[in-house]
């Protein structure tokens, strides 16, 4: 009897701390089945995303989309990308320009964080 | 790359023909909002992906030192111990607490100007202000001469 209430004792516990523990996330692009084009010409307007995940939305500002873009042979899958050249000026609310900085929103506290940063310059860029 | 938590940190991008691919992350972070800030000046050209959240750093990102937050400016932040009219060398505050447990005891005593006093250290003593009493009688004084000249003068 009491090694039936230890292990129903021990299974609630992990069951507490499996909800209660952050979701670990990954965020791709092309599994969200973002695609656009090559260039940031082609882009036009910069695109915020909004992406939902298990821990809740994640929002992305500052870029585009770019999907096989062009000088960019370490990834030719979808991409978020910014540019000085590309449309630097607001066109409307919704499209405040692309920016230098990408910026993530997320909608609790992350615990930890990292990513694949594609420098898209001929030369070393910190 | 920065959050909102005050962490931040500069990592080297590789051109983009030289693999061009550069893993970065903050662990932990205890944020809710990350900037990735290109610092090429009015060139910047970059983009992200494979985003990766709640979960340890893999050993293959290259460990950068989060900078820890900068202390939070209280305003009402204790002063730091700073005897008033104490000469150049000051004992620090190891010394204080040594000297106390020799048996000497310190009573530190917040002074004028937001300064700590200690006495009983350097024999230096608070000087004493003046009566309330003496300042309303000095401020009177006047008045009741005036008054004395107007009743003579009566």
């Amino acid at each position: 009897m009491n090694r039936i209430h230890l292990a129903r004792s021990v299974g609630g516990l992990a069951v507490a701390l499996a909800c209660g523990a952050a979701h670990a996330t990954v965020i791709n692009f092309d599994d969200q089945g973002l695609v656009g084009p090559s260039t940031f010409a082609a882009a036009g307007a910069n695109r915020d995303l909004t992406i939902a995940t298990a821990a809740g939305n994640v929002t992305i500002t500052g870029g585009t989309v770019l999907t096989q873009e062009t000088f960019m042979p370490a990834d030719r899958t979808s991409l978020y990308g910014t540019a000085f050249f590309a449309a630097p000026i607001a066109t409307s609310l919704s499209a405040p320009g692309y920016k230098p900085t990408i910026t993530l929103n997320f909608p609790s506290i992350v615990n930890s964080f990292y990513l694949d940063v594609y420098n898209g310059q001929v030369f070393n860029v910190t | 790359m920065a959050d909102n938590n005050g962490h931040s940190s500069s990592f080297v991008l590789v051109p983009n023909f030289a693999s061009g691919t550069t893993q970065i992350g903050f662990n932990p972070t205890n944020a809710s909002s990350v900037t990735i800030t290109s610092d090429a000046g009015g060139a910047w050209d970059f983009s992200i992906d494979q985003i990766v959240f709640n979960e340890g750093l893999p050993s293959t990102i290259p460990t950068s030192n989060p900078v820890p937050p900068p202390p939070s400016t209280q305003t009402d932040a204790p002063p730091t111990l700073v005897s008033v009219d104490a000469p150049p060398a000051q004992p620090t505050e190891i010394e204080l607490q040594a000297r106390e447990d020799d048996g000497q005891r310190q009573q530190r005593k917040r002074g004028r100007n937001g300064r700590d006093r200690v006495q009983g250290l350097d024999d230096n003593i608070a000087p004493v202000p003046l009566p309330p009493g003496m300042w309303l009688f000095g401020s009177a004084l006047p008045g009741l001469m005036l008054l004395r000249r107007r009743a003579r003068a009566g």
